[in-house]
Parts: structure tokens; sequence; C-alpha cells
């Protein structure tokens, strides 16, 4: 009889270990994946204000995947036109955003007023 | 070609006789009142739509229609804000001898544009808008904005201020083309 509690003790020991051991780990592999997700870059956003008839700021320095966004806060409408026409937004009326995501560097202007130019430097 | 020059001119000197900041004789500005104020920025608005219209019409310039429609849409946006903020204010807009004079001016102006065709127009039309904006400026920033005494009105005044100065850029850099 004592034999036998010995052995049930024995694979309940066992039993305990390994599950206890599976645990750690699965916790290491959540923390793994956790860290691996911080490490991630997050895009940022920028924000340029259209205001005064001016890009406000009128040079964006961000990386590749950064997202920016127009905001016409003036009173009449603009435009953000990519200068070689790869990439437009439409008519902004006082009020409208617009945004873009960085995929290079881009001088850009308003065709509705010429004299208007910004640019993003994508580093 | 002569008759429009004479015009131009004449134009010219009777906005710079109005709006000249530079008189000595502070007292020679026309003084006026917030809905005589109101009535001169909606007027000089309006004549310039009235411009536009013409080139639109007669045009086939892009950069003359480029420009023109620029000019139509924004002074359109201003006379809406004007006449939003005048009914805000209970105020009417009171015409007066600025008014008059600019309508009398543009009327001139107007009849010699509709003479003209081809690039004869454009440059008509372009100088123009040079010479019209650097007066309406003038006007704005010594006239209209000192004189007005709603703090409203005059917030809108100097936010108008910016896009009559790039208009005149715009305008500027047009003119390049048709020397």
């Amino acid at each position: 009889m004592k034999k036998h509690y010995f052995w049930v003790g024995l694979l309940s020991i066992s039993i305990l270990v390994f599950f206890s051991c599976k645990n750690t780990n699965d916790v290491s592999s959540n923390e793994s994946n956790t860290t691996n997700e911080n490490t991630k870059v997050t895009p940022n956003i920028f924000q340029v204000s259209i205001s005064g008839m001016t890009y406000m700021p009128d040079t964006v320095t961000a990386t590749i995947g950064d997202t920016v966004i127009f905001t016409n806060n003036d009173i009449v409408p603009h435009n953000v036109t990519e200068i070689n026409n790869h990439w437009a937004s439409p008519t902004l009326n006082p009020g409208d955003t617009w945004k873009t995501v960085v995929d290079s560097s881009s001088d850009y202007y308003c065709s509705l007023h010429l004299v208007m130019k910004g640019r993003i430097s994508a580093k | 070609m002569k008759t429009l020059k004479t015009t131009l001119l004449t134009f010219a000197i009777i906005l710079f006789s109005i709006f000249n900041s530079n008189s000595a004789n502070a007292q020679e500005k026309p003084q006026l009142t917030d809905p005589e104020i109101a009535s001169v920025a909606v007027t000089a608005n309006q004549i310039d739509v009235d411009y536009a219209a013409i080139a639109i019409k007669k045009s086939s310039n892009k950069d003359i229609i480029n420009f023109a429609k620029t000019m139509q849409t924004d002074h359109l946006a201003v006379i809406g804000m004007a006449t939003k903020l005048a009914e805000k204010l209970h105020v009417t807009p009171k015409s007066n001898a600025v008014t008059q004079s600019l309508l009398d001016g543009a009327k001139k102006m107007k009849s010699d544009l509709n003479s003209k065709s081809g690039k004869a127009f454009n440059k008509a039309y372009i100088d123009n808008e040079v010479a019209y904006h650097k007066s309406v400026i003038q006007a704005v920033e010594t006239i209209l904005i000192p004189q007005t005494k709603n703090s409203e009105l005059k917030d809108l005044l100097i936010k108008v201020l910016p896009s009559l100065k790039v208009h005149l850029e715009h305008a500027l850099m047009v003119q390049k083309n048709f020397k």
C-alpha cells in the first residue's frame, strides 16, 4: 500500500512540474512577444496647419511610414499638390483635413495659390 | 492699347488718391464708419469677382484662367464672411464716396477689358490685377483696418490681408509671362 502511495505521489509531482514548466515557457513567450511589439516603431503623426496663406510648419522632417495631416484653418480653399503631381489632395475647404503617408521626400504647393509652398523631408 | 493704358492709369490715380497713405495730410484720407467700411470691403471684392468672370469667359490661357478662378473663389468667400458678419452685427453696408469711386473705376475697366481679346486681353487683365491688388492692400492696411471700430470687423480685415498679398504675388508671377 505504501508503495502505491509513493508512485501516486511521484506522478502528481511530475504532473505539477510539467505544467509548471509549461506555464513558465508560455509566460516567457508572451513577454518575448510583448518586447518585440514594444520595439516596433510606431509611426508618428505630424500636423500641418494651413493658415494665413501659409503651411505651418512649412517643412516637416518625418520617417517613411509617418503620417502628415493637413488642416485648412484659413478663410479660403486650398490644396496640397506634390510638385511633380505624384500626389495631390482634393480641394480643402476651410475646416477640412487631409492626410498622406510619407513614402519619400516631397516638395508641394497649393495649385490654387502658386506661391504657397511646403516640404516633407523624409529621413 | 492706348485707351487701356489711359484707363489703367486713370484707375490707378483714382485708387491712389482715395487710398494713398503717404499723403502728408492725414485729413485727406476718407473717414469711414463701420457700415461704410463694410460697403467698401464688399464692393472691392465684388469688383475683382467681376473681372475674374470676364477673364474666365474671354481667355484661353490656363495661367490666366487658373488665377481668375482663384480670385473668384477667394473673393466670393470673403464676401460671404463679410455679409455673415454684417448680419450678425446688424450692420447694413452703407454706400459712400469711396464705394462709388471704386464702382466708377471698375465700370471703365470692365469696358476696356471687354474690348480686348487674345494676348492683349490677358496682359490687360493681369496688369490690372497687379495694380488693383496693390491699391486694395494699401487701402486695407492704411484706411480700413485703422478706421474700423468693431473688433470682429477689424479681425476679418486683418485675416483677409494675407490672401490679398498672396494674390498680388501670384499676379506678379503670371504677369512675367506677358511682358
